[in-house]
């Protein structure tokens, strides 16, 4: 791909942050919930701890292949084939992601606003803007990210303010009362849902104008990202308690329903809703555009324009083939955490130590 | 009913994008536009007729339940309440 865009160090930091909070924020809360009981904000705390190592991972793989994007790096270092054959796997990857985004959208939108409104409506619509977004490229969503986080701030310094008064902190004792086995479970998907996802960003890396800020933006934005996740989680777990956050399958939204202030201010939860959509809507559309940059690389297309309007018919197709009702799509909360800890640090280990082991000879001279 | 309309998209998506590719002869992106949207489209279809495609999603579950149950079991990991 000749004429490369470049975003600076800042909207990189942007882009990790809407990664991290992006559709964890509404369905992760009942995740570690479930695992961990009213443990969940240890394994919030904990995921924050393991992120931090993932990041540093990922900006390592960054540094490596500076100048080139993680596709072109498993290429040179495993091999046009094995690393092609990586690359596949990232690719349907990012391309199931995508469409479980989409899906999670869908379902909240058909069970919490619009009952009436057949499902494969609000992910046409919400495909449409994602394929938009695509289109326009990667300086564009950059650009909408850091347009719109003055909003997304205010609107979580609304959110945690209103709700601090209704912390009760009965819900959160007995502290560790199973021991340490489901706080580690919790601390899985908590781990995975925020940070290990963030290897798509490994594909936006090369695009990052100033390299030497890369590690530092990195870790800034995935590190705000997971203290609002946690901040979430905590207050999920302190003000509806661990049976009713496990058992929601939205337990923020539940929560925003509950901020209630001089019984004047009253079911802002559309607030919630919204930031939701804006970070899901980031998130889709940077995971999407990864799509089509694996894809242009892979295929070593002229341009991936062209393939914007047809992939996006296979990404609401497959959006509502990949789970029949909304308990199926539940369900994979128990294994996807654990794909994307295969395919997100897994491969970026096997790259570290086959680089490692065949030597200096692969690292780039110059870090454009 | 539907099908008409998959097909409707599917044409408009095809005039649109590849009278470009063609004149610009590339022929590989436009192997590859023909297959993602063969894909799509086809998909989209076998939906609508209720065709009992499989579940990708399936898939990975063979591939990752494994690995689930593995790291659970070696590390100790369990849950406090189930669903």
């Amino acid at each position: 791909m000749k004429n490369l865009v470049l975003i600076n160090g800042r909207q990189f930091a942007l882009l990790a942050i809407y990664i991290t909070i992006g559709d964890t924020i509404l369905i992760l809360p009942a995740v570690p919930a479930q695992a961990a009981g009213r443990d969940a904000w240890i394994s919030a705390l904990l995921g924050i701890v393991f992120g931090i190592g993932v990041v540093l991972l990922y900006s390592t793989v960054g540094k490596r292949n500076a100048g080139r994007t993680f596709v072109d790096y498993a290429e040179t270092v495993l091999g046009r084939w094995l690393g092609g054959a990586v690359a596949c796997a990232f690719l349907g990857y990012i391309f199931l992601s995508s469409a479980a985004h989409v899906r999670e959208i869908g379902d909240f939108m058909t069970t919490q606003m619009m009952p009436e409104t057949p499902i494969h409506a609000i992910h046409i619509f919400y495909a449409a803007v994602v394929l938009l977004a695509v289109y326009l490229g990667l300086e564009c969503i950059a650009r909408t990210s850091e347009f719109f986080f003055p909003v997304l701030i205010l609107f979580l310094i609304v959110f945690v303010l209103f709700l601090v008064p209704s912390i009760e902190t009965s819900n959160l004792l007995p502290v560790m009362e199973n021991g340490l086995g489901p706080v580690m479970q919790g601390a899985v998907s908590t781990t995975a849902y925020p940070f290990a996802e963030l290897s798509v960003l490994l594909m936006v890396i090369p695009h990052v104008k100033n390299s030497g800020a890369i590690r530092g933006s990195f870790l800034k934005g995935a590190l705000f990202g997971g203290v609002v996740i946690a901040l979430i989680i905590f207050l999920s777990i302190s003000i509806l308690g661990q049976d009713l956050a496990a058992r929601n399958m939205y337990p923020s939204y539940a929560l925003a329903k509950k901020i209630d202030v001089g019984q004047f201010l009253q079911r802002i939860e559309v607030i919630l809703a919204f930031m939701w959509l804006l970070t899901s809507f980031i998130k889709t559309s940077l995971y999407f555009y990864v799509f089509h940059m694996t894809l242009a690389h892979l295929f070593r297309l002229q341009q991936y324009r062209s393939m914007v309007l047809p992939s996006g018919v296979l990404l609401v197709a497959m959006s509502v083939l990949i789970s029949p009702n909304i308990n199926h799509f539940q369900q994979m909360n128990d294994y996807w955490p654990y794909m994307d800890l295969t395919l997100g640090v897994g491969t970026s280990l096997l790259l570290l130590a086959v680089g490692f082991i065949r030597g200096g000879s692969l690292s780039p001279k110059q870090g454009t | 009913m539907a099908i008409v309309g998959i097909a409707a998209i599917a044409a408009c998506i095809c005039v649109l994008e590849v009278p470009r590719m063609w004149r610009s002869r590339q022929w590989k992106e436009l192997g590859l536009f023909g297959f993602l949207l063969a894909l799509g489209t086809g998909i989209s279809v076998g939906i609508d007729l209720d065709a009992g495609l499989p579940n990708p999603m399936d898939w990975l579950a063979a591939i990752f339940r494994p690995i689930e149950n593995l790291a659970e079991t070696t590390f100790g990991l369990r849950r406090v309440n189930e669903g």
